[in-house]
């Protein structure tokens, strides 16, 4: 069964080369048959590492521990659930998850309706990259080898188990969904390199590849979500972002997504930036490459890494080659991308959505920098230094909270040309009333500039989002004599990419809210407690009941406490707590299980660190402000995607308009998926 | 604390006892006594100051503090804040001895494990030398993009009005007005 798996690989790997010939021959002599052939081959590559994926699978729930994957990530008894997740807990399981999705992603790609010309090439690319991922496998980190002094008909009867802080729901969804962004971000840059090699860099491959990147950003931001939810719940540091080069590395290709989701505007609108917009397309892709790169050589110490492995530098090389042809063909064809057509004004929509992307590159560049200095450190001085959380907040705050308030003042600013009267007076409102904010946050008694500044810039911001959404409604009330909540309603329905755009706005300042509270107005404290003994935190009493110990099931106790939370104002009741450490039988290490009673004013979080023969624990304890609000705001951004994504009427490319006539032209609506 | 100042209290009225002019006290009554002192002092104060050790050695590092430091002790390499092997225990046994015992404060502790360990110790690099590379870098960046986007905006801006005549306000004609008015309706 295992040499089925390793076969299909590498009959996948044998077929994957061939597609890519047989597309780039097929365009060259115009042979129908041939890209036919093509495009069988990148189904039968699809079919074949879904066939391998399908044998790990098995040995997976069958427990087949004579399988060195199985045996290293698996035991007796590990649930079903986690069996599965076990697909993408090592090295080569998830690599075979990076190719199922990437392809099946070719197929859609190679049999798409739309597009047709670009397909072959696009296809050809992202085979290039299945071919990749199928020699790793194939030579490199293969799944399906047998554990070391195994013989034909041995039995291997437990395996050394997976480590206890992957078995929790988070570690499910998380590396899921950043594996289907990671990966969705191939089919953009394939498209985006297919519009140079093909010399046609209009905006057809944007179009085409819109939803693809929009949907690829949402499981993107879907994955950080997910990761930020399980550091908080299951490292046990009272924090859910820590600035690992891994989460760097998951975070750059989002920003640079992000400024690319804002720039692509630009080009449907004035056919300008195509340079830019391929530049960025190419990069994302490029750095989802170089947070492999890094998850896999080891080259960083994460809490992430799969450990030292050759394969890192395997990655670098095929990062590198990617960046080379990228770099080659932008510079080629520079003149072809730099067609098009002028600003107005400096003072204009366009000009802000400029800025707005030079912030998020900016951001992503200081992280990025951040992220590989104590490699440059040790290359150019010799010398080793570290690049941590207080590095990353230092240089990334101030960038982040210019960034939003570009979020609000963007849409102030007219399209083509806004004059500063118009800017003014839409501008004063919500200046007037973020002022008014702060003025009375000081006077309550909030004196840290950073969260002053940032929950002035959140007022400022949500102003300008609902002024607008208010004057919309307004517009066509005026219009067409509709109900202002029927208004507001279809408003928002015939308009879904830019309100959908504003619901995420919104989203993101409620993270922006939350995470100045928690940065700056968390409290903790560390203490042990006899039993019955109390601490006192914020304005929460916690006391200390009892510590026992519990049988869990699979083999796992959880050792305890009872902490009752009162009041601490007036001694009311308000539940209990209940921090725990779960020990595996295949483990060492306890996973800690935070105690966790979570209000929308704030979080106390308790964990139970340590305790003696006595019954004396040791608790961390602490509060941290709004954080129910970041994962609101997640959902928001969440929510806001799809509406903005939904198929119909209201989600297609904004008019463009075209200075040259008086006309305001639909051209795009229509023809755009 | 209570038993410390029980024993101080009973070591001074030792001493006044002993300095009682115009008593004599027996020499061997005068040695028992110096033995049970000697004992006293071995079985409470003793334990007493060991006890006064402890408090320093498990009194909780503000959590400021272990963020700002990196477990390098065994190539753990994680921050302290959130590293919990035997690696990062014995990092923080020297970071309370030096806060605690010797009074250092943050900043002195942090440059004391440079001194020891290296750079590599501290969460994010010292602001002096090359580091101010990492430190800077991403705002000279951020300024030369600037200037670059606003050259850019400045060459299209001019491009975009050459040869162009000034611009008149004229009336829509009516025709024109109903044509904006149904765009505008299709658009909203």
């Amino acid at each position: 069964m295992a040499e089925v798996g390793y076969f299909s690989i590498v009959l996948a790997l044998v077929l994957s080369l061939y597609g890519v010939a047989a597309f780039v021959l097929a365009l060259r002599h115009k042979s129908p048959a041939l890209l036919e052939s093509a495009k069988g081959a990148s189904l039968a590559v699809a079919i074949l590492s879904t066939l391998a994926t399908s044998v790990l699978l098995y040995f997976l729930i069958s427990g087949e521990y004579s399988i060195k994957y199985v045996y290293e990530y698996t035991s007796n008894d590990l649930p079903l659930f986690y069996r599965f997740s076990a697909w993408w807990s090592g090295n080569a399981g998830s690599l075979l998850l990076w190719l199922i999705l990437l392809s099946w992603y070719t197929v859609m790609v190679a049999f798409s309706r739309k597009a047709k010309q670009m397909a072959p090439y696009a296809s050809a690319i992202l085979l290039l990259n299945s071919a990749f991922f199928l020699f790793v496998l194939a030579f490199l980190a293969n799944p399906f080898e047998r554990v070391e002094g195994w013989f034909p008909g041995g039995v291997v009867s437990n395996g050394s188990g997976m480590n206890p802080m992957l078995q929790n729901p988070g570690m499910v969804f998380h590396p899921l969904t950043t594996y289907l962004g990671y990966v969705g971000f191939a089919v953009p840059f394939a498209y985006g390199m297919t519009a140079l090699i093909m010399r046609q860099a209009g905006d057809e491959w944007i179009k085409v590849t819109r939803r693809w990147t929009i949907t690829t950003w949402l499981f993107l931001s879907l994955g950080n979500l997910f990761g930020a939810k399980w550091a908080y719940m299951e490292l046990g540091w009272g924090g859910y972002w820590g600035w690992d080069p891994v989460e760097n590395a998951s975070f750059l290709p989002w920003l640079l997504a992000s400024a690319f989701l804002h720039s692509v505007m630009i080009q449907e609108r004035k056919n300008m930036l195509k340079i830019w917009n391929v530049v960025l397309v190419s990069l994302t892709y490029i750095l989802t490459l170089f947070g492999t790169f890094l998850v896999r050589s080891g080259v960083l110490t994460s809490v992430h890494a799969f450990g030292n492995s050759k394969l890192g530098w395997y990655f670098l090389a095929f990062t590198l080659f990617m960046l080379a042809g990228s770099f080659y063909l932008i510079v080629d064809r520079r003149q072809l991308l730099s067609q098009g057509r002028s600003f107005e004004a400096f003072l204009s929509k366009e000009s802000s959505f400029l800025i707005n992307n030079l912030v998020l590159v900016g951001i992503a560049f200081a992280i990025f920098l951040g992220t590989v200095f104590p490699l440059i450190s040790e290359a150019v001085r010799g010398v080793k230094v570290s690049v941590g959380a207080p590095f990353f907040n230092a240089v990334s705050t101030p960038l982040g909270l210019g960034l939003f308030l570009l979020m609000g003042i963007c849409p102030l600013i007219a399209w083509r040309k806004a004059s500063s009267h118009n800017l003014r007076d839409n501008f004063l409102p919500s200046a007037g009333l973020a002022i008014i904010t702060v003025l009375f946050l000081v006077i309550t008694g909030m004196r840290k500039p950073y969260a002053l500044i940032s929950f002035g810039i959140a007022v400022f911001t949500v102003s300008t989002i609902f002024r607008e959404i208010i004057r919309g409604a307004s517009v066509r009330h005026r219009l067409t004599g509709e109900s202002y909540p029927l208004a507001w309603l279809k408003l928002m329905g015939r308009n879904r990419r830019r309100y959908g755009g504003y619901l995420i706005h919104l989203g993101l300042i409620l993270m922006l809210v939350a995470v100045t509270g928690s940065h700056t107005y968390n409290l903790d404290l560390t203490r042990s407690l006899k039993m019955g003994e109390s601490l006192e935190i914020g304005s929460y009493k916690l006391t200390y009941e009892t510590l026992d110990v519990k049988v869990i099931g699979n083999g796992r106790e959880a050792v305890y406490a009872d902490l009752k939370v009162y009041n601490r104002a007036n001694r009311r009741l308000l539940g209990s707590v209940e921090p725990q450490k779960v020990f595996y039988p295949t483990s060492d290490q306890p996973a800690t299980e935070v105690g966790l009673r979570s209000t929308w004013k704030e979080d106390l979080y308790v964990i139970l660190a340590d305790w003696d023969k006595q019954g004396t624990a040791t608790f961390k304890v602490f509060v941290n402000p709004l954080v129910y609000w970041l994962w609101v705001g997640g959902y928001v951004i969440i929510f806001g995607t799809i509406f903005a994504l939904w198929p119909g009427r209201g989600s297609q490319t904004g008019a463009r308009y075209l200075r040259d006539g008086a006309e305001v032209i639909h051209a795009q609506g229509k023809e755009t998926a | 604390m209570r038993q410390i100042a029980k024993q101080k209290r009973i070591a001074t009225q030792a001493r006044i006892r002993f300095k009682i002019p115009g008593i004599k006290v027996p020499k061997e009554k005068k040695a028992v006594t110096l033995l049970m002192l000697l004992l006293f002092l071995v079985m409470f104060l003793i334990p007493a100051i060991a006890r006064g050790e402890e408090e320093w050695q498990t009194r909780p590092i503000p959590l400021d503090v272990e963020k700002g430091v990196v477990c390098v002790l065994d190539g753990c390499m994680m921050n302290l804040a959130v590293c919990e092997t035997p690696a990062a225990e014995k990092l923080r046994g020297i970071i309370r001895e030096k806060m605690f015992k010797d009074g250092l404060t943050q900043e002195q502790t942090y440059a004391y494990l440079a001194e020891v360990y290296g750079d590599k110790v501290l969460a994010a690099p010292p602001k002096r030398g090359f580091n101010w590379v990492a430190w800077l870098g991403p705002f000279v960046a951020l300024m030369g993009g600037g200037a670059l986007v606003y050259l850019r905006l400045e060459k299209w801006v001019s491009s975009s009005w050459q040869g162009d005549e000034p611009e008149e306000a004229t009336s829509l004609n009516p025709e024109a007005a109903q044509r904006l008015d149904q765009e505008l309706k299709k658009y909203l």
